[in-house]
């Protein structure tokens, strides 16, 4: 009996494949923006506010890895995002406009740039086909022609199965900031993603700043946070 | 024999080649009709000035419209247009306004100005293990002003659109993108929000 159709093997395949079936099924999206709002902000996460005239802004980053893994779905450090939960209140007579596009992060000399959702999804995208072909090789080198059918097989439950990007691609769409117009005395909330490198995590102190326009007198306002991410990496719970 | 040869790596070489090649959005492409079922009448004219639109950030260089994964190892190729991507969403909401019944003219004359700004015009190929799909995404931001220049509608519209899954996505990307216009500008026209801001 030649190794590869050895029933341990297949056995162990199996294994692995059911271990794989049970972490796409561990992560629910929240079912709207005030059950994602409640997810991520949980005693002792990021959760910062400025309020000026015409507006109140509140700014939680998704910093810490298990409310982003239970919230997101995914390791925002893994993708090199930070995602960050918005939430814009017009307190003033006019019509404003939140404007993402233009918003950024400062990192001492360096800016980073927002992330339209569909820029974030690609990129997650990205690495679900990496690993699809990855672990079809894998498994296609490890056990010959039964090795590669499962290797196909898996590749194919990881295309189809809800794993990374299709899971998060609908959540991502539904629960980004919306509306960006906002009229008096109304409010817009959501995510909005920032491009973040990993060592930028470590960094002394992040500036965000987010531009707020008056859409009838055009003046531009900033919204700006400042923080220390490393401060939000690790909640009490998970201290323990 | 080393004829037959030689004719035999031309002609893969000339397959390598050709399949290479990333699509083109033409101007040809944009003769679209979109959807649109209600209208202005001619008893009340409503008269607009279209600025040209602008282009946010997130988008780098406005000829690029996408990136196509071509031959066979599935090389990455930018999409290009032969329009910026402001003069085509420009143009395009134009020729739907007229369609829709309104007249287009300088700013002094008009009752509302429409502006705009680009955020995302984009398709790509997502890859499967068996199959891939395009994917566009086209997103904007519309105001709509009165004579006082005081905001009177806006919205982010957003126009989405997948082809079926195939071997070989490359071919869809470009009918897909056209889509995903189609669909933004339809939006717009669909929405009751925005006939009760310029209906008069």
């Amino acid at each position: 009996m030649s190794w590869f159709d050895s029933k341990w093997l297949t056995k162990l395949l199996l294994c692995v494949l059911a271990i794989l079936l049970c972490g796409c099924a561990t992560y629910k999206p929240p079912d709207n923006i005030q059950t994602l709002y409640e997810g991520v902000s949980q005693k002792g996460s990021a959760d910062l506010s400025v309020t000026s005239n015409e507006f109140e802004v509140r700014c939680l980053p998704i910093i810490n890895e298990k409310v982003a893994k239970t919230n997101l779905g995914i390791l925002p450090e893994e993708f090199e995002v930070l995602p960050v939960f918005l939430k814009v209140e017009n307190i003033s007579q006019n019509p404003i406009k939140v404007d993402l596009p233009n918003s950024f992060i400062t990192i001492g000399e360096k800016q980073t740039t927002y992330m339209d959702i569909d820029s974030v999804v690609d990129r997650i995208a990205k690495k679900d086909a990496d690993a699809a072909i990855g672990l079809g090789l894998v498994f296609g080198m490890l056990g010959g022609i039964t090795g590669g059918a499962v290797g196909g097989a898996v590749g194919a439950v990881i295309d189809s199965s809800k794993v990374g990007s299709r899971t998060v691609e609908g959540h991502y769409y539904r629960q980004s900031f919306n509306p960006v117009f906002i009229q008096p005395k109304n409010s817009g909330s959501g995510l909005v993603f920032y491009h973040l490198s990993e060592e930028d995590l470590d960094c002394e102190g992040l500036t965000l700043s987010i531009p707020i326009m008056d859409l009838n007198t055009n003046n531009i306002s900033n919204a700006k946070f400042t923080f220390k991410p490393a401060n939000f990496k690790t909640i009490k719970e998970d201290r323990k | 024999m080393r004829q037959s040869i030689l004719f035999c790596l031309f002609s893969v070489l000339i397959l390598l080649i050709s399949a290479c090649a990333a699509p083109q959005l033409k101007k040809d492409d944009l003769l679209f009709e979109p959807a649109i079922n209600k209208g202005i009448s001619d008893e009340k004219p409503v008269i607009l000035y279209v600025e040209d639109f602008g282009f946010a950030k997130t988008i780098s260089n406005p000829s690029i419209v996408g990136e196509a994964q071509v031959g066979m190892f599935n090389a990455h190729a930018s999409i290009l247009s032969q329009d910026p991507v402001h003069t085509i969403i420009t143009n395009q909401i134009k020729k739907v306004l007229l369609k829709a019944g309104f007249k287009l003219d300088e700013k002094e004359k008009a009752h509302f100005s429409i502006s705009g700004r680009i955020e995302r015009f984009w398709v790509n190929e997502r890859m499967g293990t068996w199959s891939e799909n395009a994917k566009a995404y086209v997103k904007y931001d519309l105001i709509v002003k009165d004579k006082q220049d005081r905001f009177i509608w806006g919205d982010n519209i957003i126009g989405k659109a997948t082809s079926a899954k195939a071997t070989d996505a490359t071919k869809d990307d470009v009918p897909t993108l056209i889509n995903g216009l189609k669909n933004s500008i339809e939006s717009i026209f669909a929405n009751e929000s925005f006939w009760r801001a310029v209906g008069q």
